[in-house]
């Protein structure tokens, strides 16, 4: 492979020779996102190379920048990159008359910023150059962004980089919600004086001073982040001159930004008409399929086939078929559906707002809704899909249900009549000790045994052929389709009704939602099969780490947080005291105390993995709600709290936090407030203790820097 | 044309004009009779209004006033103006917020609309109509005149600006405009802003696409529809009253209200939502009691609605209340090219002098004004300058970009350059000043 680079870059040297240096037009794509949002697929496959709408991503890319007039492209790869590479050499990219495409390998890169320092080392780029991320979709005009690209650096050198936006409102849908992206330009120029990407925060804030420079300065929250920059060969260098950036957008323009010493400048370019957005995560590829669906890529659309490799055609009601497409009997493909050569769909199937790659056999009644069946899979008979995808050669025996927002790994095998609750992700990627990536932890790998129950054949898989649920856990909104959470997240952000409202919105909004079981939403259904892990580990004495994995397994079937997992253990913990001494009502509130106190502290290691820094407080009232209901605990609120404390579920500052909020509150005359005073000040001066502590030991510091 | 649904109000009180930096030359004269080539202030104020069109006979102008300087300006309305405006005084014993100014003339105030104005504005009609006719078509309930940078006073004030950045900030503001449907999102002065500004991003979803200026100034003429008095009303009562200043505090409690849901401190009154609204809805053919958007609508009305008017460059609009303001407004109006002329009739050289005064054409430049019986010595020369009425100007002095107020005396041979002489000084033969503002 290396051998073939250096040809490639011999040959490219020669064509270089032909051509003014600086009229060959560079660009850079980055192969690698160097982040997990499509895992479990990106184990085995880059984000580049994942099909969308059929084609591979990295085809878009490329695409774009050649019909841009781009003549060199480098691509650089990280991970898989052998892949990619193989990919490049049996496409069309290899010999494409006009341009370039050569493969650069970083095997050692971790970040965007490892890559562009790759990209220096080479010397290859000769003067301003696109920087382009290997998964953009985009129809734009870049020589016009270009044009005024150079112009800006001729009338000032220090505009290094002029970066794409797309306009759009907030809500739109190709905007990664995990963006919360606030530009601030100066109205005149467009130079960007202040870049904010804070969704977690609900203020943007900018410093007054800016404005003693750029006497109007626009705000825009209507932009999404094309992930195309252009850029001066400056950027490079600097990236170079500062190992330590690793993101463009985190460290690169935060640090140009905001530095006293740079006086290099930003500049942004707002599209309005054109198309240009980044499959970032599974969202955005759900909402970027359907716009090339619907064509508002166009030229980049399936029947254009402009890979030359695919015969699709438009029909009404946007469905695109390749040639030899076998609909048998009387199944029913409706509208926003594409499907690849080969495919056979078997009669009395429905397939509806789905994609469908090439050589999959779908069988009798099956029904699949809103999803993205990649290459060479089997769906047998009356298996439903919904919202999913399902990656090459997988199997689905018939009757099996794929829950909404579940993504199927490759050559998965799902038995007959299995049900894969919403957003399971299964894959059969393996955990490999070896790999020196420190961020992919075992645990995120749970065996499971999709195989038939009655089809003991199968048990000659061995070791290394595993299926595996993955188990890490997405960010907030980083799924194919909304969780139901995110919506009501999104409601309660355009009210401003506040946290409070958050909890009790949610079990409503659940109600709703499942209308096919009402009597039990699934708040409930996860309080109860909590409470029944627990006492049966409880009698049957089984090891914490087995019942913390099997309340792992349910927080993620549910999609509750920790808290709704403490908050259902609690009770349970402190309710088969209840039980187990029922017989005599009136138990001493010391034995109840020793007997809390032993319950906790023998399950602490389980709670401790469930609570977190930020939902202290909340636990702290939920224990307080629970007493308030149950009256014989109410005296062993201040004990419980402290139990908690002791064994390091619940940190002093949480306690005070809460003692803090409670203050105010008059509903109950402070009554667990008054139980807690001893205890909150027994902490407080022990805090203060400590605190002298560390002051000492300040002082030594700062002797020390007087040395 | 004239314009019957407003009311207009101009708070000519010390305190309105306080945020003003014109010491020491209003030490002596109420801020509404400086004169401005030899025109007090105020006059300027009613010939834009009558040009405007304002019908006052019912509902005449009402000017609040301190009682140290109402006798002053109600002489000069009363005795010397001329013009068909009517006028109304509102006394005031006692330093008043601008607010509760406006909650004490409460009863007065009865039209649909009303403006309010500071004494120290001076700006062309036109912009008044164009202004009131954004009021009523986008049913505003707010809505404000703002100037953008001249281009002129930038360049001069570029070697200015380091030094007198603090003056500034007095009069600079962060106005945050939606420019495409010039709705004003924010104003705060920044003197209320210490190191940031900070958004809401719930602001920043109704209006993703804002634009922060500080280099609008605005002008300090607000038209209000009538219900915001309601609120001021309201908010009198309560026990701590949340609005004392129009501009701190009226203006950005009523822009934040443009975002619909948000939590209010102070309820809107009901008059706030568009009465316009139900009768179009009435009228209209196509509403029916079944319509599926009618309760929609009426969310969506739960909102207000507040527009700036920015000014075009060429129209001409000045706040007196900075001295360099004050020279310049002297200088644009001796000009002759603006609306403005001064009293004292033109001349084909373009100077005014008023036929009384004695003096020899040949002493004065252009764009000078020399009023009622001032006499002018021998060898005298006069550029670019403005000399009130009653002054005795002596032998061989030269007078340059200067303003002289009435009944100066100066002596021979003093030279007086770049500076503002006020009423009644007396200079001995000689002097010179250069750039100084000297009071008696």
């Amino acid at each position: 492979m290396s051998k073939n680079d250096k040809k490639n870059k011999q040959s490219g040297s020669s064509n270089m020779d032909q051509l003014k240096s600086e009229d060959i037009l560079q660009a850079v794509v980055l192969g690698d996102s160097f982040d997990r949002k499509f895992a479990p697929i990106t184990l085995e496959k880059p984000r580049t190379l994942l099909p969308l709408v059929n084609i591979p991503l990295l085809d878009y890319t490329l695409e774009f920048l050649a019909a841009s007039g781009v003549q060199q492209i480098f691509v650089f790869c990280c991970a898989h990159a052998s892949q990619i590479k193989e990919y490049i050499q049996s496409s069309r990219w290899h010999d494409l008359p006009g341009v370039q495409v050569i493969c650069m390998t970083g095997s050692n890169c971790r970040t965007t910023g490892d890559a562009l320092r790759g990209v220096y080392d080479a010397q290859v780029i000769q003067s301003d150059f696109i920087l382009i991320s290997g998964d953009v979709v985009s129809n734009m005009n870049l020589q016009k962004a270009l044009q005024i690209h150079k112009d800006r650096r001729e009338l000032d050198k220090n505009n290094i980089m002029t970066m794409v936006y797309k306009q759009a409102s907030s809500t739109h849908r190709t905007r990664s919600k995990q963006d919360d992206t606030v530009i601030w330009c100066n109205r005149d120029t467009m130079q960007v004086v202040c870049y904010d990407n804070s969704p977690s925060k609900k203020k943007s804030s900018i410093s007054v001073e800016l404005f003693q420079k750029h006497p109007s300065i626009q705000m825009r929250y209507d932009l999404i982040d094309c992930h195309i920059d252009i850029c001066s060969p400056e950027v490079l260098a600097l990236f170079n001159d500062n190992f330590d950036f690793a993101d463009i957008r985190k460290d690169f323009i935060h640090d140009i930004l905001t530095s006293d010493l740079l006086d290099y400048k930003l500049s942004a370019y707002v599209l309005q008409g054109e198309y240009a957005a980044r499959v970032k995560d599974l969202r955005t590829y759900h909402s970027v399929s359907k716009d090339i669906i619907h064509r508002w890529t166009f030229p980049m659309v399936p029947d254009n086939n402009f890979m030359c490799n695919s015969s699709y055609s438009l029909s009404r009601q946007m469905i695109y078929k390749e040639k030899n497409v076998k609909l048998l009997g009387d199944c029913l493909i409706s509208d926003e559906t594409v499907i690849g050569t080969q495919t056979e769909i078997g009669a009395g199937s429905i397939v509806s707002h789905s994609t469908i790659g090439r050589n999959c056999i779908i069988g009798k009644n099956v029904k699949i809704n809103g999803s993205y069946i990649w290459d060479d899979v089997t769906i047998q008979d009356n298996a439903i899909i919904d919202h999913s995808i399902i990656c090459n050669g997988s199997i689905i025996k018939s009757s099996s249900i794929i829950g909404r927002g579940s993504i199927i790994g490759f050559n998965v095998y799902i038995g007959q009549s299995k049900t894969l609750e919403p957003f399971s992700k299964i894959t059969m990627a393996q955990y490999n000790e070896d790999e020196d990536d420190e961020e992919l932890l075992e645990e995120y790998f749970k065996e499971i045994n999709l195989n038939d129950d009655n089809n003991n054949n199968n048990n000659n898989n061995n070791e290394n052929n595993k299926t595996n649920r993955w188990l890490m856990e997405n960010e907030l909104y980083n799924e194919l389709v909304p969780r139901i959470n995110d919506s009501i997240h999104d409601d309660i952000e355009s009210d401003e009704s506040g946290d409070e409202g958050d909890k009790s919105g949610g079990k409503i909004k659940n109600n709703k939602n499942n209308d096919d079981n009402p009597i039990e939403p699934d708040s409930v259904k996860f309080h109860r099969e909590v409470g029944d892990t627990i006492r049966r580990g409880i009698i049957e004495k089984l090891p914490l780490e087995n019942i913390q994995l099997e309340i792992n397994g349910l927080k993620f079937a549910y999609d509750r947080d920790g808290l709704d997992c403490l908050t259902s253990i609690l009770p349970v913990l402190l309710e088969s005291s209840s039980s187990s001494s029922s017989t005599t009502d009136s138990v001493t509130p010391k034995e109840l105390q020793q007997f809390i106190a032993g319950r906790i502290s023998a399950f602490s290691p389980l709670l401790v993995k469930f609570s977190s820094e930020d939902s202290m407080v909340d636990l702290i009232f939920k224990i307080q709600d629970f007493c308030d209901e149950n009256e014989k605990f109410k005296v062993v609120f201040q004990p419980i709290l402290h139990q908690l404390y002791e064994n390091d579920v619940i940190s002093e500052e949480a306690i005070f936090e809460w003692a803090e909020e409670i203050e105010g509150d008059e509903e109950d005359d402070g009554f667990y407030l008054k139980k807690c005073k001893g205890f909150i000040d027994w902490l407080k001066s022990a805090e203060e203790e400590s605190d002298d502590s560390d002051d000492s030991d300040d002082d030594d510091d700062d002797s020390d820097e007087s040395d | 044309m004239t314009q019957t649904q407003f009311q207009v109000v101009i708070l000519a009180t010390d305190k309105a004009s306080g945020n003003s930096k014109l010491e020491p030359i209003d030490a002596t004269i109420p801020h509404s009779l400086l004169p401005i080539a030899n025109r007090p202030l105020i006059s300027y104020q009613l010939e834009f209004l009558e040009k405007a069109g304002f019908e006052t006979k019912s509902e005449p102008v009402i000017i609040v006033v301190n009682e140290t300087s109402q006798e002053k300006i109600k002489q000069y309305v009363s005795e010397i103006y001329k013009g068909k405006i009517e006028v109304e005084f509102f006394v005031l014993k006692d330093q008043l917020a601008t607010c509760e100014i406006l909650y004490r003339i409460r009863d007065k105030i009865r039209l649909e609309y009303f403006m309010v104005l500071n004494a120290n504005l001076v700006l062309e009609d036109t912009f008044i109509r164009q202004m009131a006719d954004l009021h009523r078509k986008e049913e505003s309930s707010l809505t404000v005149l703002l100037k953008p940078p001249t281009p002129k006073v930038e360049q001069k004030g570029k070697g200015a600006t380091e030094t007198s950045t603090k003056q500034d900030k007095l009069f600079t503001d962060y106005i945050a405009l939606e420019e495409k449907s010039q709705k004003i999102v924010m104003m705060e002065p920044a003197t209320e802003v210490e190191e940031d500004l900070n958004f809401n991003k719930s602001l920043l979803k109704y209006f993703p696409n804002v634009t922060i200026y500080t280099n609008l100034q605005d002008t300090q003429l607000y038209i209000f529809s009538r219900w915001v008095l309601d609120l001021i009303i309201e908010d009198q009562k309560e026990k701590y009253p949340l609005f004392f200043d129009i501009k701190k505090h009226l203006i950005p409690y009523l822009l934040s209200c443009q975002i619909p849901n948000i939590k209010r401190k102070r309820a809107l009154p009901a008059s706030a939502f568009n009465q316009n609204q139900t009768l179009s809805q009435t009228m209209s053919s196509t509403t029916s009691p079944f319509d599926q958007f009618s309760e929609l609508n009426a969310q969506k009305n739960k909102t207000i609605k507040c527009f700036a008017h920015l000014l075009k460059k060429e129209g001409y609009c000045m706040n007196v209340n900075t001295i360099k303001n004050y020279q310049q407004i002297n200088r644009d109006i001796a000009k002759g090219d603006l609306q403005y002329l001064p009293n004292e009739p033109k001349s084909e050289k373009n100077f005014f002098i008023d036929p009384t005064a004695n003096v020899t054409i040949t002493q004065v430049g252009p764009q000078c004004v020399i009023g009622t019986s001032t006499t002018l010595g021998a060898k005298c020369s006069v550029k670019f300058s403005i000399i009130g009425k009653h002054c005795k100007i002596g032998d061989g002095v030269r007078i340059e970009n200067s303003i002289i107020m009435d009944h100066v005396i100066i002596e021979d041979r003093c030279v007086i350059n770049s500076s503002i002489i006020c009423n009644d000084v007396y200079i001995k033969s000689g002097s010179s000043t250069v750039g100084q503002y000297l009071t008696k």
